[in-house]
């Protein structure tokens, strides 16, 4: 099975941080990965390498057959690689359909002296666009919002339109950094279902950092635990993960240092002390 | 096309009639008003293109618009090129100077690219006013009216048409370009600059492109502004005209091509009227700017969009 991903000792450091620390892994062509680890354990320092909006310190990244290391980071989105953030990054000032639309600048280029000029080509390109971009949004299953505002949008609405924005271009490779952050139970729900449906039915290869544990454990086939900068557990099952006293250790030994009882309650909306999902 | 589109589309329509009309109706004093009104929409989209929608802080519009005019003006009286040559000419040197200023805007953003391009503007005015032996320095220079080749109607009234010819060629390429994957660019640049370059956006090439297409614009205007007056001042190419050109679009609205004309349309009419008594419009063009800024910071064009949300300016035209 070829890899979709390969990093090669990757470090990277932020003045005298080492945020990451040797990071080798394979991701293979297809599969639904999952990246777990603590707060600050470098989860999503590793996607911002991925998607090259950091530079490496040290090693190597591979996608596919091309070495993306050295890449400027348009040119890895370039090359089929769409990611999603914490923290939603919609453009207010355009429509949920144009910033669908926005997703497939990557792969649709439009010279600008066709644009100018509106030649054919440019309309046909731009005809396309719309169709392709109201398909994902009916695959998303929010079709009914493609007129209004990013900023009309309620929370969930707005993370799964990024989704939509991400997976217009089909990519080769989805990073999704907390996609369940902020929703409700039903969401994330709905989220993960969607998650799934990427992978099988688009046959996108994901990455999925997430916080909310039995949404990473149901969905992905391989976790990587990353704890303080270091892949403790490079690519287990759930169930391996879950068994592994090192991956208990890492969180339990966090969520014990606050309080037990905060673990009570089952992967729900979460802020900041949330570590304790992992009582497994 | 939906009927509030369509209503965009009639309103357009009827303007371009009346000011194609207007040049048979009014005394020559107010073509030349409208010849200026139209010079200013062209200016206003030119620094809404790089202000408004692509969201960077960059004054240096004015400083464009003077080389363009001055470019045009010393090859026509000095090298006796024709305007047909060295009015393109003047524009693509604003382009190329467009995509300098456009470098600092690589690394710069906010105030300190404010800071940077108003410089630009001191710097070139200064270059106006003490290259004396091409720019004529402080007083200017007269520049002659264009070939017309016989064409059978004033040179004035030449001179406007040729200017409602640019403008609607302008803004028929700029409405193509801000609806497109182009346009939206520009708006990811403003809103979300980091996420930009994650969907495959060349935020270098963007800005560069941005950059020269403003220098083009207003490389023309300078043109058209210099036939227009038929003489070049310095002054034309000043900060006053910058707060001016900034108070259209603050006024009319930003990222928004019907913004660029309301606000241009209304500031040069106030002008006019207010022109009689001294000191009393530039008084009043820091009072919108305030009022504006305060009260309604998306512009006449954001309070239309705000009462008739169909009328919102559409970023996609299959």
């Amino acid at each position: 099975m070829t890899a979709a991903l390969t990093l090669q000792d990757v470090s990277i450091n932020f003045g005298g941080i080492r945020a990451l620390e040797g990071v080798s892994c394979d991701v293979p062509d297809g599969q639904l990965r999952g990246i777990i680890g603590p707060n600050g354990s470098g989860k999503t320092t590793l996607l911002n390498v991925i998607s090259r909006i950091y530079p490496v310190s040290a090693g190597s990244i591979r996608l596919f057959d091309d070495d993306i290391t050295r890449w400027p980071n348009h040119a890895v989105a370039r090359h089929g690689v769409m990611r999603t953030y914490q923290r939603v990054a919609l453009v207010n000032q355009l429509t949920v359909l144009e910033n669908v639309m926005l997703g497939l600048h990557a792969t649709r280029p439009q010279s600008l002296l066709d644009i100018a000029f509106r030649t054919s080509g440019y309309r046909r390109v731009e005809r396309e666009s719309v169709d392709r971009a109201r398909e994902t949004l009916e695959f998303v299953g929010i079709e009914d919002l493609a007129d209004r505002k990013g900023d009309e949008l309620s929370g969930g609405q707005m993370r799964l339109v990024e989704i939509a924005r991400a997976v217009v271009s089909r990519p080769r490779l989805l990073l999704l950094d907390e996609p369940a952050a902020g929703l409700s139970l039903v969401r994330i729900d709905e989220v993960s279902e969607l998650i799934r449906r990427i992978n099988g039915e688009l046959g996108v290869t994901v990455i999925l950092v997430e916080h909310v544990l039995n949404l990473v454990m149901s969905l992905c086939e391989r976790i990587s635990v990353l704890v303080s900068g270091q892949l403790l557990v490079e690519s287990g099952t759930p169930s391996e993960v879950q068994e592994d006293p090192r991956v208990r250790e890492a969180y339990l030994g966090q969520a014990r240092a606050r309080s037990r009882q905060a673990g009570g309650g089952e992967g729900t909306a979460h802020g900041e002390g949330e570590a304790a999902d992992a009582h497994a | 096309m939906d009927r509030p589109q369509l209503v965009l589309r009639y309103a357009a329509v009827a303007g371009i009639a009346v000011l194609a009309i207007a040049p048979w109706m009014v005394s020559l004093y107010k073509v030349h008003v409208l010849n200026i009104l139209i010079i200013n929409i062209i200016m206003a989209t030119s620094l809404n293109l790089i202000m408004g929608y692509a969201g960077q802080f960059a004054k240096a519009n004015v400083a464009f618009m003077g080389l363009g005019a001055y470019t045009m003006g010393v090859l026509v009286t000095r090298a006796d090129w024709s305007f047909w040559i060295a009015w393109p000419t003047g524009a693509l040197l604003a382009a190329g100077v467009g995509t300098l200023v456009a470098l600092p805007a690589l690394r710069l953003k906010g105030l300190y690219l404010a800071i940077i391009t108003i410089s630009f503007v001191l710097i070139v005015h200064w270059s106006f006013l003490h290259a004396r032996f091409i720019t004529g320095g402080a007083t200017g220079f007269s520049v002659p009216h264009p070939n017309y080749f016989g064409l059978p109607v004033p040179n004035t009234l030449a001179t406007y048409y040729l200017s409602l010819l640019t403008l609607l060629g302008a803004m028929w390429i700029v409405r193509n370009l801000v609806a497109s994957g182009f346009g939206r660019a520009l708006l990811c640049l403003a809103e979300q600059e980091l996420v930009a370059p994650a969907l495959g956006i060349n935020v270098y090439r963007t800005k560069i492109a941005v950059f020269a297409l403003s220098g083009l614009l207003a490389g023309f205007a300078g043109g058209l502004h210099a036939i227009t007056l038929q003489f070049i001042d310095p002054q034309n190419f000043w900060l006053l005209q910058l707060v001016v050109q900034l108070c259209m679009v603050a006024l009319g609205g930003v990222a928004s091509i019907l913004g660029s004309v309301l606000g241009a349309s209304i500031m040069t009419l106030l002008i006019e009227i207010l022109r009689a008594f001294k000191g009393l419009w530039e008084f009043a063009i820091g009072g919108i700017l305030l009022l504006t800024i305060v009260f309604f910071p998306r512009g006449i064009a954001g309070l239309i969009e705000h009462f008739f949300p169909t009328l919102r300016e559409r970023r996609h035209r299959p």
